[in-house]
């Protein structure tokens, strides 16, 4: 593939993705500059393989594959996991926003998603927020389906008892 | 009752600034040092393996270690000491025995360590321009991409962003001795991956090559 070719197709999936990309990895890594630390690593190494993402069968679930597992990894490598937030003053500088701009839900939620494992909180982006079914999930994260049902059913019951269990609902997919 | 989905929307939060030239050039950056370790290393590797035999006149199998050739009937060539007759249906090179590549090619330059294959007797240009076997030490393991499994042995694919060039492709693997031998090729060469994994199957280092390079 010439030099030519792969800028041009990887340019144009970047300007379709990468601003999904950044907003999966905020709900990741529950942090701005974590997130855009950890994009532009997965879309570096996405160019190199250019060729390999764009024979994929579906090059978008290949980048959002290689985005969770490489936010995995690091998790994994640095053994950190994210602490709950205890001052939600944290969080909103976290999130980039002032203490007007974001409600308590949404701190709320930035709390209980940084309560979960970062496993669940990867199953939770792939099936909530990127709203791939639990067969692509397991597909993209290398896990069972079962294992994307057990996980994204303690994660719903730690996200409903963070917010309350009225405050969430499952939706259709 | 809102749905988790439009709660992480939300708590995501929106994205303005899409800097596609930087990722660009980060990526360009990285392709470019990726190259350059990976050709640094396959032409150091045959550099390297080049030097260690030539450096050691005990590793031509037609010297003895003190540089003296060895007596024989015949001409001076490694094939004609007994133990360096070349396996049946191999053919020879200064340090290697190899299977006929196929598809109209021979070998056109004979570097040692590497062998530069072109076909109808063309002459050999540079080993980015045409099929090279060459060998490695067992201090550059070839590892380089995926793995496939033949005939019991582990095979290195170096296909797509891990080949050294766009327009190539190439497969190594591991000689028992620890030494590696590796196979590149052009896309236009016509070779297929069983091909070139049957070709590699069947290539064997001279024992003095290898005894040689043991010594330094």
């Amino acid at each position: 593939m010439h030099r030519d070719t792969r800028d041009a197709a990887f340019t144009e999936f970047v300007h379709a993705q990468r601003a999904t990309m950044v907003r999966a990895a905020r709900l990741l890594t529950g942090d701005h500059a974590a997130a855009e630390d950890l994009v532009q690593g997965v879309l570096t190494r996405l160019y190199v393989k250019w060729p390999r993402v764009a024979s994929a069968d579906d090059p978008v679930a290949y980048a959002f594959r290689s985005l969770t597992n490489t936010f995995l990894d690091e998790a994994r490598r640095a053994h950190r996991r994210r602490e709950v937030t205890a001052d939600p003053h944290d969080a909103l500088a976290r999130l980039g926003g002032t203490e007007a701009e974001v409600s308590g839900l949404r701190v709320d939620l930035d709390r209980a998603l940084a309560g979960l494992g970062e496993r669940q909180r990867a199953v939770v982006v792939l099936r909530h927020f990127l709203q791939y079914d639990v067969g692509t999930t397991a597909r993209l994260l290398g896990c069972s389906e079962g294992t994307v049902k057990s996980q994204n059913s303690r994660a719903l019951a730690h996200l409903r008892d963070a917010l309350g269990a009225a405050m969430i609902t499952e939706g259709k997919n | 009752m809102p749905e988790l989905h439009d709660l992480l929307h939300d708590h995501a939060g929106e994205v303005r600034d899409t800097d596609v030239a930087a990722d660009l050039r980060r990526g360009h950056r990285a392709l470019t040092r990726r190259r350059a370790r990976f050709a640094g290393g396959t032409l150091a590797a045959c550099a390297a393996a080049t030097a260690a035999v030539v450096a050691w006149p005990g590793d031509r199998p037609d010297q003895r270690p003190d540089g003296a050739p060895v007596a024989t009937e015949g001409p001076a060539t490694p094939s004609a000491t007994p133990e360096q007759t070349p396996p049946a249906g191999l053919l020879e090179s200064d340090f290697m025995y190899y299977p006929d590549l196929g598809h109209g090619f021979t070998a056109a330059r004979d570097e040692g360590a590497s062998i530069i294959f072109t076909r109808n007797g063309a002459p050999a240009g540079s080993l980015l321009d045409s099929p090279t076997l060459y060998m490695s030490t067992p201090n550059q393991p070839q590892k380089f991409g995926g793995t496939v499994e033949y005939e019991g042995r582990t095979f290195y694919r170096q296909v797509g962003a891990d080949a050294i060039r766009d327009h190539m492709w190439g497969i190594s693997t591991e000689l028992p001795d620890g030494w590696w031998v590796t196979l590149q090729v052009t896309d236009d060469a016509g070779l297929t991956e069983r091909e070139v994994l049957d070709f590699l199957h069947h290539v064997e280092v001279k024992k003095g090559v290898h005894e040689g390079a043991a010594k330094r």
